[in-house]
C-alpha cells in the first residue's frame, strides 16, 4: 500500500516536472536613431531585420585608402536627386546573408513624402540580397519596386546646415528576371549624413 | 546521588538530541552560482537550492569570449528536493530529487549585428530568444568532506530535466552548520 502511494507520488512529480508554464518568442527590436553615432539605415526584409551602419577602425581606414566606400552613404546630386545606399556587408558575420538597398528620389526639397524612383536596371531604387551558401555568398537577382505598390520615402527631418537627414521608408520589390523573387521592405528607418 | 539521578534523566534527551534534525546552508560555484540549504534527520534529507546559470552561444556569432551579444542564455532554478545520505567514513554521500521552478531565456538565431568604432572595431550580435517558465525535475548527487569547525566542502553533480532546457553541471559547494553531522557510521 505504502509503496503504491510512493509510486503514485513519484508519477505525479514526473508529470509536474514536464510542465511548461509560459513560453514567449522574443525578436530583438530594431535600433532607433543613429547607431554608434554614425549614419544608420534599418529595415525588415520579408520580416528579417537588417541593420547597416558606419563605423571606423583600423581596417576601414586601410580599405578607405584604396577607395572603399562606407556601408551607408547619402548623396544629393545637383539636380536634387537624393540617393541613399545601405549595405550591411561589414556588419554581417560569415555565413549570413547580406543586403544591399538603394533608395532614390528625385526633386528632393526637404521634409515630405516622396515616391521612390524606379530607374533602369542597376539604377534608381534597388534591392539585392547575397545569399549565404556553403561555398560563399551568391548574389541573387537585383529587385526593383513593383509598380502600384506603396514605394515611398518619408523625410521627417532635414537639416541643410548640418546636412543630416531622418526619415522612414517602405517598398515592395521584385526581380525583373524572376517574378517569384519578391521582397517586402518594411519598418524602414534612416538617420544619415548627406555628402 | 542527586547528580546521578539527573544524569539518568538527561540520558534519553541526549539520545533524542542525536536524532534531532540538523540544519545547514551555504553557497556553491561551478556551472553557475547557487545558494542552498538542507535539513537532515538520520539519513533523510530535505534540500533546497536556488541556482543561476548563464552562458553565451556555443558556436557561431557571439560565441567567442571577446564577442558582445545583446543577451545571454540563462536559467534561474528554485528547487526543493528530498533525498538520503549515507556516511562514507566521516564524509557524506547523498542524493536527492524533487520539483523545481525554472525561469529562463534561451537564445535562438542571430538576427543582425551592429558595428562599433574603435582601434580594432567591434560588433554586437543581436539574437532572437525565448523566455520561458517551467517546472522541472531536479537531481543532485553530492559528496561532503569531513566537518571542520561546522563547515564542509563538497562536490555536487546536478541536473534538471525539464521541457525547455535540460541542464547538467558540477558545483563546488560550501556547507555551514550541522548538515550531515547526525549521519554517523
Amino acid at each position: 500500500m505504502r509503496i503504491s502511494i510512493l509510486y503514485g507520488q513519484g508519477l505525479a512529480l514526473l508529470a509536474l516536472a514536464g510542465c511548461r508554464l509560459t513560453s514567449t518568442e522574443v525578436e530583438p527590436a530594431l535600433p532607433t536613431g543613429r547607431f554608434n553615432s554614425s549614419s544608420t539605415v534599418v529595415y525588415r526584409a520579408n520580416g528579417s531585420p537588417v541593420v547597416a551602419n558606419n563605423s571606423a577602425d583600423i581596417g576601414t581606414f586601410i580599405v578607405a585608402l584604396f577607395g572603399a566606400k562606407l556601408p551607408v552613404t547619402a548623396t544629393l546630386a545637383g539636380d536634387s536627386t537624393l540617393t541613399i545606399r545601405a549595405i550591411d556587408s561589414r556588419n554581417q558575420p560569415d555565413g549570413y546573408p547580406q543586403h544591399d538597398l538603394t533608395l532614390q528620389v528625385s526633386k528632393f526639397r526637404g521634409s515630405g513624402t516622396y515616391a521612390l524612383q524606379v530607374g533602369r536596371y542597376y539604377s534608381g531604387t534597388m534591392y539585392q540580397e547575397y545569399a549565404a551558401t556553403p561555398t560563399g555568398l551568391v548574389a541573387q537577382a537585383p529587385q526593383s519596386p513593383i509598380a502600384g505598390a506603396v514605394n515611398q520615402l518619408t523625410i521627417t527631418a532635414w537639416d541643410p546646415a548640418q546636412r543630416t537627414l531622418q526619415g522612414t521608408f517602405e517598398l515592395l520589390a521584385v526581380a525583373p528576371s524572376n517574378a517569384q523573387l519578391t521582397t517586402a521592405i518594411t519598418a524602414g528607418s534612416l538617420d544619415v549624413d548627406v555628402e | 546521588m542527586k547528580h546521578l539521578y539527573l544524569l539518568l534523566c538527561l540520558l534519553p534527551l541526549g539520545s533524542l538530541a542525536q536524532n534531532a534534525p540538523a540544519w545547514g546552508g551555504g553557497v556553491g560555484v561551478g556551472n553557475g552560482v547557487e545558494v542552498h540549504a538542507g535539513r537532515q534527520q538520520r539519513g533523510w534529507l530535505a534540500l533546497a537550492r536556488v541556482r543561476y546559470r548563464w552562458w553565451r552561444p556555443g558556436s557561431g556569432p557571439g560565441s567567442s569570449f571577446l564577442d558582445d551579444v545583446n543577451t545571454k542564455s540563462r536559467q534561474l532554478e528554485v528547487a526543493a528536493m528530498a533525498g538520503y545520505g549515507v556516511p562514507l567514513g566521516r564524509t557524506l554521500l547523498y542524493g536527492g530529487t524533487g520539483l523545481s521552478y525554472l525561469y529562463g531565456r534561451h537564445l535562438g538565431d542571430c538576427r543582425y549585428t551592429a558595428a562599433y568604432s574603435g582601434l580594432v572595431g567591434s560588433r554586437t550580435y543581436y539574437y532572437a530568444y525565448r523566455d520561458y517558465q517551467a517546472l522541472g525535475l531536479p537531481l543532485e548527487i553530492g559528496w561532503l568532506s569531513p566537518p571542520r569547525q561546522q563547515a564542509r566542502l563538497g562536490l555536487a553533480f546536478q541536473a534538471n530535466f525539464n521541457p525547455e532546457r535540460t541542464l547538467f553541471g558540477g558545483m563546488l559547494t560550501l556547507w555551514l552548520g550541522h548538515f550531515g553531522d547526525t549521519v554517523t557510521p
